[in-house]
C-alpha cells in the first residue's frame, strides 16, 4: 500500500527539540522524570499539539494520555502508537520521546492532507514507563494490560522520598477518569524507540525490526560478612565486598558464556558500614540478568545461584539472592513485523531483525495484544544518557516505515 | 622482691574487665562506651575510683587524657608509661582498649598491696578517642600528645551529629588542665592490647611480642566508563563497576600474593564503594573506591601499590575504561624499641608462654608514641579475631599471659626496688 501523505522529518525533529528544552540539562540531555513538575509541563504541551490537529484526548487514572483521531468505520478498533515523554534524571532526547513525537508526526500529516482512516488511530503517552522515580517501570502500561494492580501503583512510594504515585498524579493534577483498561480496546500497537545499543549503527542499518523481547529478571543481592578491622590477618576475614566482587565477575562471565546472548549488569552496589578502615560486613546489590528466552534465564539465573553458593562457602559469607522485578519473553505479532519490513524493503532502507533486551511498554502491550516495535539507531549504543544521539535521518527513516505500517493497518480511505 | 612475687591477680583483673564492660553494656554482651559521651564519662569515673584506692595521682589533660602517676624512689628518672583506652566502637567488645589499661591497673594495684617500689615513677594512662568511631580520626588523644595533631583541631572536630569535640569534652567534665605534650617525656611506653587477629590463636600461642606497626598505605581508585542501559549488548559495554570488580578482587589477590622476604603476605581492603549514577537500569560510568594496603615490609608495601597501579592500567586497555589509582595517605612502618621487645621476649620465654613476634596491622595509641618514646606492644589472642564487634571475646588465662609479660618488662624498665 501506498500513500502520499506530507510526512515531514523535519518537522518531527523540531518537536523532538521543542520537547527536550522541558527539563533540559546543561550537557544536553533531558531530566523530565515522571509525575514531576516537568513532566506535567511535558505532557501538556503534548495535549496542546493534539489540540491543534483536533484529536480528542482521553487521560485515564493512572495519567496515561490518549489522543484519538476517528476513523471512518465506527465498528473498527483504534491502532495505537505509544511510547513515553518521561526520562531518567540524566536522559537523553530520544529515549521514548522519539516514538510518541513520530506518532504524532503521522496523525499531523493525516489532518494536514485531510485524510480519513477506516480504523481510528490512537496516541498513547504511558505514564512512568522509566521507573526512575517511582518503581517499577513501564508499570502504568502493566496496569492498563491487566497485569498489575492499579490501587497497589497508585500507593507506590517514590523511591528517594515521601511522595505516592497517586499523591503526585493529584498534585500536578495529571489524573484522569478513565478506566486504564480501556487501552486494552484496540485492534492492535505499534511502538517506535530508538535501539540503546549498537547493532543498527554497526550494520549500518536505519531499521530494526523487533521480533521479540528478551526475558529479564532484577536480582537483589544481600551479602552478609564479619566486621573487621582492615589491619587483621586476610586469612580472618568474612569480607563481604570481596564477595561482591566475585559474585559480579561470576554474573558477567555467564552472560558471556551463555550461548545466544546473555546479559548480565549490577546498577546498584551499596556496602556497610562503609568505613575506610572497616572491612565490609554488609554488601547490597541490584543485579538484572537477561536473556533471549524465558528457559535461557532460567539457566542463567541458576548459574549465578550456584556460584552464590560457591562463593557463599569459600568465604564464610552468606549470600541471599532476592528475585524482584521482570518479564518473560515476548513475541511481536509477526503479521505487523512484515508491514513494517515490507516497508523498509519498498523504500529501500536497510533493515535488521533483532530483539529487544530492554523493557518497553510494547512488551506489556504486546504479552496481551498484537503488538510490533520498531528501532532507529543511536549512535555508540548510547542512551539513559544525556549524551543519547540520533541523526535527523534515522528519525526520518523510522516516521515513514511505521507510517507505512499504521497506514497499512488502520486503511486509509480513498 | 622480683616481679614473680608480686601478687598480681589474672582474676582481679577477669573481674574489673566485666564490670567496666557494664558500663555501656550491649544486650548482644558487648559494650557501647563511645568518647566523650555519658556513658564513657561514666567509666572514666569508675576508672579514676579504682586507681585512687591503690593510691594513684591523677591529672587529666586539656584532650582529657587521664594521667594516674606513681612516683618512683628515683625523682631523677622519668616516668615508664602503660595505656590503652576505655572507649570503644559502638557495637564493641570488652577487651579491645579496656584490657590494656586494666592490666596496668592491675599492676598499680599489686604493687600497692604488696607495698612496693620502683625506680621510676610508672603513669597508667587512659587515652581519648582511640576508636575514632564517633569523631574521626581515630587515637586522637595520643597522636595529639605527641604532636601529630594539634590540640585544636582535635578540640574542633565534629562527629555525625554536629557535635564539638572540646564541647562535649567539657560537657562530660573532662577536660582537664595538663599539657598533653608532657607525655613525649617518657622513659618508655608499655601496651597491652588483643591481637584482633587470629595468628595467635591459630598457631596456638599465649602471647605475641609486637616488633612494629605496619607500613599502611591509603589509594583512591576512580573507574570511569560510559553509562549504558542494563539490557544493552554486553560486547558494547564500558561498564565502570564490571571493571571495577577485578581491581576490587586485585586488592585482595594483591595482599595475599606480596609476600616479604621474612614470608609475611600483606593485608588489603576496600572499605569504602560508591557508583554513580546508581540508578537501576543503568549500568554505572563511574566507581570510586577506596584501598587500605598494609604490610610489615616497606618495600613489599611499595610494591603492592605499584602492582594496583599496573593492574588498573591493564583493566582500562581491557575494558575500554579509565582506572586512576591515586595515592592518598601513608604512615610509615613503625619499629618498636628492640630493648623493651627483648624484655618481653625474655619474660614470655622465662614463664614457659608459647609466644611469637608479631606486627600489628591495625593503629594503636602505641604507634603514635612510638614517635617519640621507646614503645612496645604486648598482644593477646582473641577469638577468631573477631574484633570491633560485641561478640569479641577471649579467656581469662591468656589475659593473665598478657597481664604476666606486661608487667615483668614495665617492671624490669623501671626498675623494681628490691627491699
Amino acid at each position: 500500500m501506498t500513500h502520499n501523505l506530507p510526512l515531514s522529518g523535519a518537522r518531527l525533529w523540531d518537536s523532538l527539540m521543542e520537547m527536550a528544552r522541558i527539563g533540559a540539562t546543561p550537557k544536553g540531555g533531558c531530566n523530565r522524570q515522571a509525575l514531576t513538575d516537568t513532566d506535567a509541563l511535558g505532557r501538556a504541551k503534548l495535549l496542546e499539539w493534539g489540540k491543534a490537529i483536533g484529536l480528542v484526548p482521553t487521560i485515564d487514572r493512572l495519567g496515561t494520555i490518549g489522543l484519538l483521531r476517528p476513523g471512518k468505520d465506527p465498528t473498527r478498533k483504534p491502532v495505537a502508537i505509544g511510547s513515553h515523554l518521561d526520562t531518567v534524571p540524566t536522559g537523553g532526547k530520544f529515549d521514548g520521546v522519539y516514538g510518541v513525537l513520530a506518532g504524532l508526526e503521522i496523525l499531523r500529516a493525516l489532518h494536514e492532507a485531510g485524510a480519513e482512516t477506516e480504523a481510528p488511530i490512537l496516541l498513547i503517552d504511558w505514564t512512568n514507563e522509566e521507573g526512575a522515580r517511582f518503581f517499577p517501570p513501564m508499570a502504568a502500561s502493566e496496569a492498563a494490560m491487566g497485569l498489575a494492580d492499579e490501587a497497589k501503583l497508585l500507593a507506590t512510594q517514590e523511591i528517594h522520598g515521601p511522595a505516592t504515585f497517586g499523591g503526585e498524579l493529584a498534585r500536578l493534577g495529571l489524573a484522569g477518569t478513565a478506566d486504564p483498561a480501556a487501552w486494552r480496546d484496540i485492534e492492535c500497537y505499534f511502538e517506535t524507540h530508538i535501539e540503546q545499543g549498537p547493532f543498527l549503527e554497526e550494520k549500518g542499518a536505519p531499521i530494526g525490526i523487533v521480533t521479540h523481547a528478551l526475558a529479564s529478571q532484577a536480582v537483589e543481592v544481600t551479602i552478609t560478612g564479619r566486621d573487621g578491622h582492615v589491619g587483621s590477618t586476610m586469612a580472618s576475614r568474612a569480607d563481604a565486598l570481596a564477595a561482591g566482587a566475585a559474585l559480579l565477575l561470576a554474573g558477567e562471565k555467564i552472560a558471556l558464556d551463555t550461548q545466544g546472548g546473555g546479559m548480565a549488569s549490577i546498577t546498584r552496589i551499596s556496602v556497610t558500614p562503609d568505613a575506610r578502615g572497616n572491612i565490609p560486613s554488609g554488601c547490597r546489590m541490584l543485579g538484572s540478568m537477561r536473556h533471549q528466552t524465558t528457559a535461557g534465564l532460567q539457566a542463567m539465573l541458576a548459574s549465578w545461584q550456584q556460584a552464590a553458593d560457591r562463593i557463599a562457602a569459600e568465604r564464610g559469607v552468606g549470600i541471599e539472592m532476592a528475585l524482584g522485578w521482570g518479564y518473560p519473553e515476548t513475541v511481536f505479532d509477526p503479521v505487523l513485523l512484515g508491514r513494517l519490513e515490507a516497508s523498509a524493503q519498498r523504500r529501500g532502507l536497510a533493515s535488521h531483525r533483532l530483539p529487544t533486551p530492554i523493557g518497553h511498554d510494547a512488551i506489556h502491550v504486546g504479552r496481551v495484544l498484537p503488538a510490533a516495535m520498531l528501532f532507529i539507531p543511536c549512535h555508540g549504543g548510547l542512551s539513559h544518557n544525556e549524551a543519547e544521539s540520533i541523526t535527523p535521518e534515522w528519525s526520518t527513516a523510522g516516521l515513514m516505515v511505521l507510517a507505512d505500517a499504521v497506514i497499512e493497518t488502520a486503511g486509509l480511505v480513498r | 622482691m622480683s616481679a614473680t612475687n608480686l601478687p598480681l591477680s589474672g582474676a582481679r583483673l577477669w573481674d574489673s574487665l566485666m564490670e567496666m564492660a557494664k558500663i555501656g553494656g550491649t544486650p548482644k554482651g558487648g559494650s557501647n562506651r563511645q568518647t566523650l559521651t555519658d556513658v564513657d564519662a561514666e567509666g572514666r569515673a569508675l576508672f579514676q575510683h579504682w586507681g585512687e584506692a591503690c593510691g594513684l595521682t591523677l591529672s587529666v589533660d586539656r584532650l582529657g587524657n587521664m594521667v594516674f602517676r606513681r612516683e618512683g624512689r628515683d625523682p631523677t628518672r622519668k616516668p615508664v608509661a602503660i595505656g590503652s583506652h576505655l572507649d570503644t566502637q559502638p557495637t564493641g567488645g570488652k577487651f579491645d582498649g579496656v584490657l590494656g589499661v586494666l592490666a596496668g591497673l592491675e599492676l598499680m594495684r599489686a604493687l600497692h598491696e604488696a607495698g612496693a617500689e620502683t625506680e621510676a615513677p610508672l603513669l597508667l594512662i587512659n587515652w581519648t578517642n582511640e576508636e575514632g568511631a564517633r569523631f574521626s580520626p581515630p587515637m586522637m588523644g595520643s597522636g595529639a600528645a605527641m604532636g601529630i595533631f594539634t590540640e585544636a583541631e582535635v578540640l574542633a572536630k565534629r562527629d555525625a551529629a554536629g557535635a564539638v569535640f572540646g564541647e562535649e569534652l567539657k560537657r562530660i567534665g573532662w577536660q582537664g588542665s595538663a599539657d598533653p605534650a608532657a607525655l613525649q617525656d617518657c622513659a618508655a611506653y608499655l601496651e597491652l592490647h588483643i591481637e584482633q587477629g587470629k595468628l595467635l590463636e591459630d598457631g596456638g600461642f599465649d602471647v605475641g611480642v609486637v616488633t612494629m606497626a605496619l607500613g599502611q598505605s591509603w589509594f583512591e581508585v576512580v573507574v570511569e566508563g560510559a553509562e549504558s542501559h542494563g539490557g544493552s549488548p554486553m560486547a558494547g559495554r564500558r561498564d565502570a563497576l564490571m571493571a571495577a570488580a577485578p581491581l576490587i578482587s586485585a586488592v585482595e589477590e594483591i595482599a595475599l600474593s606480596t609476600v616479604s622476604p621474612a614470608g609475611e603476605p600483606g593485608r588489603g581492603t576496600v572499605g569504602v564503594v560508591e557508583v554513580y549514577p546508581s540508578s537501576r537500569n543503568v549500568a554505572p560510568s563511574r566507581v570510586f573506591f577506596s584501598v587500605d594496603f598494609r604490610h610489615g615490609d616497606p618495600a613489599s608495601l611499595t610494591k603492592m601499590g605499584d602492582l594496583l597501579t599496573a593492574r588498573a592500567a591493564e583493566i582500562s586497555v581491557a575494558r575500554g575504561v579509565t582506572a586512576t589509582v591515586t595515592p592518598f595517605w601513608h604512615s610509615p612502618l613503625t619499629p618498636f624499641d628492640e630493648t623493651l621487645i627483648a624484655r618481653a621476649r625474655a619474660s614470655a620465654t622465662a614463664r614457659g608462654y608459647k609466644w611469637r613476634d608479631i606486627p600489628t596491622g591495625i593503629g594503636h595509641d602505641a604507634v603514635y608514641m612510638a614517635r617519640k618514646v621507646p614503645t612496645v606492644m604486648v598482644f593477646t589472642p582473641c577469638h577468631g579475631g573477631i574484633s570491633h564487634n560485641e561478640a569479641e571475646s577471649i579467656t581469662p588465662e591468656w589475659a593473665e599471659a598478657g597481664l604476666r609479660v606486661l608487667a615483668d618488662a614495665a617492671f624490669e624498665t623501671a626498675g623494681l626496688v628490691t627491699p
